[in-house]
């Protein structure tokens, strides 16, 4: 596959996931409907990977450079991670979040193509690197996957009929996989560090906004034990903890006190 | 939960919390201020790191022992105790994420409150210090009382206690210099580049060769009215295979050569120090015109050519960006083994105490470097890190095995107790 031609994959492919999720959605109670809804996610989710392999072989190296690369690995997982969690659960609404944000990320490389060039600077050949972006992807999807949840249960009991904050155990699902993920990500991170920089930690900006991703879920898991803070405030942490993670993902970039970090590679 | 608690009061929850937090973090502030923004670096040199690291077990260890009836011991355990410590962490360091560190053009201010340096300020000792005890007494008290179903539990919390300790109180103690070599030349004396310091080294490196490995050159857009590069879809990379484009303007690379010099208007292959890369390029835009052309990058010791394709756009090609880089090297040690190897980016090697790692060239002659920079580092405190990452790594599988069953276990299981 060539960069030029991803436009129209990814068109088709939010074409799949939307008729699937009107499949999903309409009919619910019919097990056949159900069947052709998934199997059209499950298409497209597909098509994604495929594109992804082959442009990883077109690249020449693994597409896990750019912010563009990433997002398209972060589609591909939130998309793995709401079917999973749909076939487990059945939350209709939370299968159809995750797609939106898939497709919403799909969207966002549509409109802001970034140069996949093929240059990967030396740090960056190393055993480490796919491991290292590949589980903090997974962390992502799944704690991008907890927000949804928490915004969704903030919504209905400020706005809506629900009382109850029920599906926090949804949640508590999704962020202990998920903190699971963003711990292995940060250690391995480290000892990828001390093989190429020669330290395990310098407090480097990524590095800084990732230890405080880090840190907000670790408030909320331990909150969580024998109900320590009350559940609102739980869901409040996860909402929060995604504006630090997507901070730490694209906006660190943009940080004054980035300039000296050697982790944002995107612009060079 | 007690509802009608008064302050202070047992057993002490998140008010509580929120006081000695708040304290602890100006009490951070005053210290650093009245001592003129000079941090605690002093206090964590060798030998002292020793004493305040060895002073907290000791620490730790008595006040299990003796104190474990207090308010405070008994909170510090608790999870409010834990969400406070690891809040205040997370506020220091979100100040460190947020400012500019050593920044010289930094306001007074900024630097007699330790902002300027946060991760050697008081305010970041003390709350580490705090987590420290707090998530130490945790420790202790779940180990005392072992029970398998803890486990995961005492692994993720001891190997975390570990990796902060060591980093903390060992980190200091790592010794990291450069050591510069030429091509055919043979060095033993290698610069610690924040104090200056020449230390001489156990060990002689001799460069055999150093070898760069490049990628091939992009092409790329620049503003003629401000000289810059064009921000958007700019970049291209030099492929005689196919056409590409750049804003409006089709791109067709007819002739590519590698190591070139110019002679006359043209580019000529040619095997020298110095010898660019360049590219016979045609540039076609949406209206038809043509415009044919060399370009190259030049070297340190060739000029650069540039196209110019329309009153906007100029066409550049770019320095070629390294793909890999070797220093050939050779390394004497007294009555050893001379040991010859390949030294990459990624890929240290270590001799003795010591772990040598590829650092850098002199990126102004970039394949034509003769020097190489390599790194040279001793962290003897490294085995206790590591074995903390590798406990936290151990843990965070038994998270992702149990997922969320361990918690309502144990969730049950105390609210059982409590009843
Ligand atoms: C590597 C990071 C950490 C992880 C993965 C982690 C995870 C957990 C989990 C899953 C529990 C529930 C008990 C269980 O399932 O066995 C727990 C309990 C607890 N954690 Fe952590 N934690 C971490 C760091 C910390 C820190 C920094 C503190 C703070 C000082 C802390 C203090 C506590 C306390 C006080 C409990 C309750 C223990 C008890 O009931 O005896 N933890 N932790």
């Amino acid at each position: 596959m060539e960069w030029s031609d991803f436009p129209n994959y990814a068109i088709l492919i939010i074409l799949l996931w939307t008729l699937g999720l009107i499949f999903l959605g309409t009919l619910k109670f019919k097990k056949s409907f159900q069947l052709i809804g998934s199997s059209l996610l499950s298409l497209g989710v597909t098509i994604l990977i495929v594109l992804l392999v082959n442009l990883w072989i077109s690249l020449e190296r693994p597409p896990l450079r750019t912010l563009g690369e990433t997002r398209l690995w972060y589609s591909v997982f939130l998309a793995i991670v709401g079917l999973i969690f749909y076939w487990r659960w059945k939350y209709y609404w939370f299968v159809v979040f995750s797609f939106f944000m898939a497709g919403l990320f799909l969207a966002l490389n549509i409109y802001m193509p970034e140069n996949f060039n093929k240059t990967l600077m030396p740090a960056l050949h190393s055993p480490w690197f796919v491991p290292h972006v590949i589980v903090y992807i997974v962390a992502y999807a799944l704690l991008g996957a907890s927000s949804i949840v928490a915004v969704k249960q903030l919504y209905d009991n400020y706005f809506g009929k629900s009382k109850t904050t029920s599906s926090i155990t949804l949640a508590d699902n999704l962020v202990y996989l998920g903190f699971s993920f963003l711990t292995m990500g940060l250690l391995f991170g480290a000892l990828w560090a001390k093989e190429a920089w020669g330290h395990y930690w310098t407090w480097d900006p990524k590095e800084t906004w990732a230890f405080l991703t880090w840190a907000v879920y670790l408030i909320y898991i331990h909150g969580r034990i024998r109900n320590s803070i009350s559940n609102k405030t739980a869901l409040w942490i996860l909402a929060i903890g995604f504006i630090v993670l997507l901070m730490c993902w694209f906006g660190v970039n943009y940080l004054p006190s980035a300039v000296n970090s050697v982790h944002t590679y995107s612009n060079g | 939960m007690i509802k009608n608690r008064n302050i202070w009061e047992r057993p002490w929850e998140y008010k509580e919390g929120i006081l000695i937090s708040m304290t602890l973090l100006i009490l951070g502030f005053m210290l650093e201020f009245v001592t003129d923004g000079r941090g605690v670096i002093q206090l964590l040199e060798y030998p002292s790191n020793l004493y305040l690291g060895s002073g907290i077990i000791v620490f730790l260890i008595l006040i299990s022992i003796f104190g474990r009836k207090w308010a405070v011991t008994e909170w510090l355990k608790s999870i409010p105790a834990a969400i406070c410590s690891i809040a205040l962490l997370l506020f220091v360091s979100l100040l460190l994420g947020l400012t500019m560190q050593y920044d010289k053009s930094a306001p007074e201010i900024i630097r007699k409150l330790g902002l300027s340096h946060v991760v050697s300020s008081w305010p970041y000792l003390l709350a580490n210090l705090f987590l420290l005890i707090a998530l130490g007494l945790t420790t202790i008290k779940n180990l005392v009382s072992f029970q398998w179903r803890k486990l995961g539990f005492i692994i993720s919390h001891l190997g975390l206690w570990i990796v902060l300790f060591g980093a903390n109180f060992g980190s200091v103690q790592m010794q990291r210099l450069q050591m510069e070599i030429s091509e055919g030349g043979i060095n033993n004396t290698a610069i610690d580049k924040t104090t200056n310091q020449v230390y001489t080294m156990p060990f002689a490196i001799k460069l055999v060769d150093f070898i760069l490995d490049e990628y091939t050159p992009k092409l790329a857009l620049v503003d003629n009215s401000t000289g810059k590069l064009h921000q958007g879809n700019n970049i291209i990379i030099v492929d005689t295979t196919q056409k590409q484009s750049l804003e409006d303007w089709q791109i067709t690379c007819k002739e590519y050569i590698y190591s070139s010099a110019k002679a006359g208007n043209k580019y000529y292959f040619v095997n020298e120090i110095g010898a660019a890369p360049s590219v016979f390029v045609s540039a076609t835009n949406d209206i038809g015109n043509t415009v044919e052309g060399w370009i190259s990058c030049g070297s340190f010791n060739r000029p650069y050519e540039s196209l110019k394709l329309d009153e906007q756009f100029s066409l550049v090609m770019l320095l070629p960006e390294p793909k890999e880089y070797t220093s050939v090297i050779e390394i004497y040690q007294r009555d050893k083994d001379l040991i010859a190897i390949n030294l990459e980016v990624n890929k240290p090697m270590v001799v003795g105490d010591w772990k040598i790692y590829q650092l850098n060239y002199d990126s102004n002659m970039g394949r034509w470097s003769d020097t190489s920079v390599v790194e040279l580092i001793k962290d003897s405190w490294l085995p206790v890190v590591f074995t903390g990452i590798f406990m936290m790594l151990a843990g965070a599988l038994y998270m992702f095995w149990m997922g969320t069953r361990n918690k309502i276990a144990v969730f049950k299981t105390k609210t059982t107790e409590r009843e």
